[in-house]
């Protein structure tokens, strides 16, 4: 056994990293799953412009922050290859404040969305947009939760013989989210 | 220049190919084009977007096991065929 604790399984991948792959597998077709019924509810009905009732600019400097975040992570993941310690936390940090500022992002235009009276259960499209950045809004806490709790690793004993992998792992998970969010934006804003 | 340097700035030039592919998917949006073109433009865009962040940030770049691939391509290929189909559908009939 080496100094590491990583698992290897049959398939010469570390048995974390495949069960994260699996697992992201399977949230491609859960979201999948919920775009398609966009699509399929947005077709034949009448749709309104969505420049016009969203708000577009938020909505790009949330893609912007989104896209930034992934690349901090992975010059954390990075950092964990040269086995820099202060530069992993400073990257985690970084990525962990970006997911937040989204997410406040997110909470203004909700917030002014709920001044105008649009609220789940309001209108079809209403329930698409709120639905569609809901579900990717409790992903992206998710995301947060887990960097903090590996950023919080990074500061207990034995980080780099048995937890340093977990980077790469929470770093998969953070840039599935900005995957999601990458089609979600043209999707619900754009088109 | 050192290793370290150099792994950096791939990651800041895939960022700054990323923020660029944004700023080109909004200007798209407001082209006085056809919806379905726009559509076809915006969604182009987008799959690259999504290539350049799994390739080079999640690391696809260097991954050679076999089974991570079948894993991994096969649903996301199948996915994007239904979504892209379901879409071209959305131009069609709306």
């Amino acid at each position: 056994m080496t100094t590491h604790s990583i698992e290897h399984n049959a398939t010469g991948i570390p048995t974390g990293k495949l069960a994260m792959w699996l697992f992201l597998a399977s949230e491609v077709m859960f979201f999948a799953g919920l775009l398609g019924a966009y699509i399929v509810l947005r077709a034949g009905v009448s749709w309104p412009n969505p420049s016009e009732e969203l708000n577009v600019a938020a909505a790009a400097i949330n893609t912007f922050i989104l896209l930034s975040s992934s690349m901090t992570m992975a010059l954390g993941v990075a950092a964990v290859h040269k086995k820099d310690l202060s530069q992993l936390r400073l990257f985690l940090l970084a990525t962990i404040i970006l997911g937040t500022a989204f997410l406040c992002v997110k909470g203004y235009e909700y917030h002014l969305k709920f001044e105008h009276g649009h609220l789940p259960g309001t209108g079809l499209f209403w329930d698409c947009y709120f639905t569609l950045t809901g579900v990717h809004g409790l992903h992206v806490i998710i995301g947060i939760l887990t960097n903090v709790w590996v950023l919080w690793l990074t500061f207990r004993d034995g980080f780099w013989a048995r937890k340093s992998h977990l980077v790469e792992i929470s770093g998969l998970y953070w840039h599935f989210v900005d995957l999601v969010w990458i089609f979600l934006f043209p999707l619900v804003y754009l088109i | 220049m050192t290793s370290k340097a150099v792994s950096y700035k791939k990651y800041g030039v895939i960022w700054a190919a990323l923020i660029g592919l944004l700023a080109v998917s909004t200007f798209f949006s407001h082209l006085p084009i056809s919806k379905t073109a726009i559509i076809g433009l915006i969604m182009l865009v987008s799959l690259i977007k999504a290539g350049l962040v799994s390739w080079y940030y999640m690391h696809l770049d260097g991954e050679k096991a076999l089974p991570l691939w079948i894993v991994v391509i096969f649903p996301f290929f199948l996915i994007a065929l239904a979504v892209a189909m379901m879409l071209i559908g959305l131009a069609v009939f709306s």
